[in-house]
């Protein structure tokens, strides 16, 4: 393998797996917080992109701020499903809460095909610009870096949230023990709202940094969903570092997998991968005891 | 009165747990809530804490009517409740299992009272980075009552307070309780230790299959010697 | 259901109905009732996890897929018959269905569904890359006698039949030994295992069992659709056959077909309706699920039960 392959092969991975792992934070707090494990999460970041494409940008705004009014309006849209598709009958159980957000899935899904069609590629415009700089002798464009840059924000924004600010400290009492949370005075349903707006802004991110590399349409997500739960499973559904961590591994481990083997084994290694790590650590790579909620 | 709760019948499914209760407690008075298992206490206590929903039956706290308010409102109006296990999240560090005791006072610092809770349970201070599951049984109820008193309550309810524990930590948690009371605050203690209990409340409750069997003072339950031999297993 | 007489006599019934019905249809309901009845088939197996043992599974549509490859590959490739093909469909799934089952103790529900959902992902992935399974194109299938002779009315009688037995082989299984264990286990697995249940044994037959129909299921629908493609067995495959299960009301004989007329005739029916139809079919997908956690049949059940007053039972409050 050439150098340069090798750079490209791991620059890849990494810019994937860290994308993988972001989608995974928003599955684990969601499955964590209200015990539903979330199909719909990627299809947000889809529809995201056509938000934007279709519904911001021709306002002719900065582009920076269009991102951030399609951010917070995939956030909206993320509370909205918890409010009006996981409120009703809460004592239904995890099982037909899945169920519903597969619902979710179908119709977004099928909303994004109605209006924008099946397998027609559009063309986002990046917010980091065209051009590459060279990096230790390889050239990487502005759009990895900038990918690169937001994802590790967004982790480390995570990260912090939930160690240092009240609202991140209740979320974490929901997720351990929604009971003895609202013991606390923590409102548990506000808790879940806000965690649902939460995974639809993170969705959004990641549709947003998606879009421009590859073309948006409607697939866009679908090769993210589950690489993003297997992240999830990776960090033992628990540990937030975990699950980044387990992304990054992932998609350097498919990439690598692409280029030394076949590109068509990308895919089923990433089974591969997510049995071993469900053989040896059930636990997840960081985790230590097993705390699943299901 | 603080709290008065009347007419109170909570069941689960088809079963009742509790068939018509009437419960009262004033400011500063502690009212300790005694029976076998399976009596209904935890029941009673998740009832007027506001996790369960009673079908009939009005609890009023503090002037207002909470019958149909949730847990987590009732904790602002100033009722705070140990569950029954304690409730301590064991993968949080005591500091921050205390942060969520002041979560409706809009955090330690507004709150206040870390310090004071440091000082009736110095051990808190010593292991306040540590995970909350490392704690011994009586340093998780010193916990569990750290992070109640800084929710700042009216009514302290702790279900179980001895349970589990050594007779020197049982000790050092009722006369707490007394000097909690002293300060003006209110106690609802569930207990099946009744010697001990008995020692610290001013009015009692027995509860017998979901019916009160008596109400009135310690001296006056332990002059019931048949009760006390029939539902408390006491001579 | 069939367990109780009026229950027998309408089971009786609409299998007649089904019987005769094709005699005058043309052959576009034909062919409309036949794939309800295969994906009913499929539904009915899928049923034994989540509705017996309340495990998820989000993989069916991979043994269905199994199903539909091994027959045409057999058939094709190797010009083997079309009953042996089958039958090496069936084995296939039923050594999977083990293989899937195996980690299942060491898993939670959570991990268990994504590896179920991820095995149906990379099978889609794997037929794509090779010669052998026709590649992204797929196999034709070449047309068998059955569909040819009196206007294909001999292959409609063949998924009939083999739906009538799979569903009967479904209500002995429930009724059963094996339904009374996988009911146990997924009430409370401690519970199960005090009694004597091998748990590993059972969650790994219920696999094997949803296999055996998921890919019976798949032959069929390769033969009435004379197409194997990879487009018919993606991911949304697995969880359109969950959701039938869920939606028609899971753990009943009945809710699973009728969960499966409702994916398969529901974008027929609102075909008229132009690119809506796809819009239509999850908005009611969505409601039922958010509205009627018990499905379609429990819905039902449900408006009976109301006109009779009901206790208010204990909850939470809101
Ligand atoms: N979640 C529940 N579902 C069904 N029945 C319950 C539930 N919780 C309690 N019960 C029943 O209600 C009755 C009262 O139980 P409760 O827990 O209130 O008693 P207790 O006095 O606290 O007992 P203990 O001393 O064992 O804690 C018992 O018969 C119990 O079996
Ligand atoms: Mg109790």
């Amino acid at each position: 393998m050439s150098s340069q392959l090798l750079a490209s092969t791991i620059i890849n991975g990494v810019l994937n797996g860290g994308l993988y792992g972001l989608l995974g934070l928003a599955i684990v707090l969601v499955f964590r917080t209200t015990a539903v494990a979330n199909f719909a999460q990627g299809e947000l970041g889809m529809f995201a992109g056509f938000i934007l494409l279709m519904g911001v940008l021709p306002l002719d705004l900065p582009l920076w701020l269009s991102w951030l009014i399609t951010v917070a309006v995939s956030g909206v849209i993320g509370g909205a499903v918890y409010l009006i598709m996981l409120r009703p009958r809460p004592n239904a159980g995890h099982l037909n809460m899945t169920v519903r957000t597969l619902g979710f899935y179908t119709l977004i899904y099928a909303v994004s095909v109605y209006a924008w069609g099946a397998l027609e590629p559009y063309r986002v415009p990046t917010v980091f610009g065209p051009e590459t700089v060279p990096v230790l002798g390889f050239s990487i464009s502005y759009d990895q870096l900038g990918t690169v840059g937001v994802t590790i924000i967004m982790a480390a924004a995570f990260l912090l949230f939930f160690r240092y600010t009240q609202l991140g400290l209740a979320m974490r009492a929901v997720a351990i023990n929604p009971e003895v949370a609202s013991l606390q005075g923590i409102n548990v349903r506000r808790i879940a709202l806000s965690v649902w707006l939460i995974a639809g802004a993170i969705g959004a991110i990641v549709g947003l940094l998606v879009a421009p590399i590859s073309f948006l349409e409607t697939s866009l997500m679908r090769p993210y969903i589950l690489k993003a739960f297997t992240a999830a499973i990776m960090g033992g559904l628990y540990s937030f570092a975990g699950v980044l961590v387990g992304g990054v591994i992932l998609g350097v481990a498919e990439s690598f997998a692409a280029v030394a083997i076949s590109i068509h084994m990308r895919e089923p290694f990433v089974f591969m991968v997510l049995l071993l790590v469900l053989l040896l650590r059930p636990a997840g790579i960081l985790g230590k005891v097993q705390r699943g909620r299901v | 009165m603080l709290l008065q709760a009347e007419g109170l019948r909570v069941g689960y499914g088809e079963m009742m747990a509790l068939h018509g209760i009437s419960l009262q407690a004033g400011a500063g008075e502690i009212v300790a809530v005694l029976g076998a298992n399976g009596a209904g206490k935890t029941t009673l206590l998740r009832t007027l804490s506001g996790l369960l929903s009673a079908r009939a039956g009005r609890i009023s706290f503090d002037g207002h009517d909470v019958s149909r308010r949730p847990a987590h409102q009732l904790v602002r109006l100033g009722i705070s409740h140990v569950p029954e296990g304690r409730g301590v999240l064991a993968e949080l560090t005591v500091i921050e299992n205390l942060q969520l005791g002041a979560y409706a006072r809009g955090g330690v610092r507004k709150s206040g009272g870390l310090d004071r809770v440091f000082e009736l349970f110095p051990v808190l201070a010593e292991r306040r980075d540590q995970p909350a599951g490392m704690l011994s049984g009586g340093e998780q109820q010193m916990l569990a009552i750290g992070r109640s008193l800084l929710a700042r309550p009216k009514l302290l309810m702790i279900d179980e307070l001895s349970l589990g524990l050594a007779p020197r930590i049982v000790h050092q948690l009722m006369d707490l309780m007394h000097t909690i009371k002293t300060e003006g605050l209110s106690v609802l203690l569930v207990e099946q230790n009744v010697h001990q209990t008995l020692k610290v409340a001013d009015r009692v409750y027995l509860l017998v299959n979901g019916h009160i069997a008596f109400q009135g003072t310690p001296d006056a339950l332990r002059a019931e010697g048949d009760l006390m031999r029939t539902y408390l297993g006491t001579d | 259901m069939p367990g109780k007489t009026s229950g027998w006599a309408f089971a009786l019934i609409a299998v007649a109905a089904l019987a005769i019905a094709p005699l005058w249809l043309g052959t576009y309901p034909r062919y409309v009732i036949s794939v309800w009845l295969i994906f009913a088939l499929s539904a009915v197996g899928l049923n034994i996890p989540i509705g017996l043992a309340s495990i998820y599974s989000f993989g069916h549509g991979g043994f269905m897929l199994i199903g539909a490859y091994a027959t045409g590959v057999a058939t094709i490739s190797w010009g083997w018959p079309l009953l042996p093909a089958m039958l090496l469909a069936v084995v296939i799934a039923i050594a999977v269905g083990a293989l899937i089952g195996l980690p299942s103790l060491r898993l939670t529900g959570f991990s268990l569904a994504i590896v179920t959902f991820a095995f149906g992902y990379m099978l889609f992935h794997v037929v794509k890359a090779f010669d052998l399974t026709g590649g992204p194109q797929g196999l034709f299938m070449p047309e068998t006698a059955l569909a040819r002779a009196w206007g294909g009315r001999p292959l409609y009688y063949m998924v009939l039949a083999i739906f009538v037995v799979g569903v009967f082989w479904a209500h002995s299984i429930a009724t059963g030994k094996t339904g009374r264990a996988l009911r146990t286990l997924g009430t409370n697995e401690i519970v199960a295992q005090s009694l004597g249940i091998n748990l590993l044994r059972a969650k790994m037959l219920s696999f094997m069992l949803s296999g055996v129909y998921g890919a019976v299921a798949g032959s069929l629908l390769a033969l009435v659709t004379t197409y194997v493609a990879p487009e018919t067995y993606t991911p949304e495959l697995s969880i359109n056959m969950f959701a039938a299960v869920m939606i028609g009301g899971s753990g009943t004989l009945v809710g699973p077909i009728l969960g499966a007329l409702f994916i398969v005739l529901i974008p027929e029916l609102t075909q008229s309706a132009q690119n809506l139809s796809e819009i239509i079919y999850a908005l009611i997908f969505c409601l039922v699920a958010t509205l009627f956690p018990s499905g379609l049949l429990g819905m039902a059940k449900s408006a009976i039960r109301r006109l009779r007053p009901q206790p208010v039972p204990a909850a939470v409050r809101e």
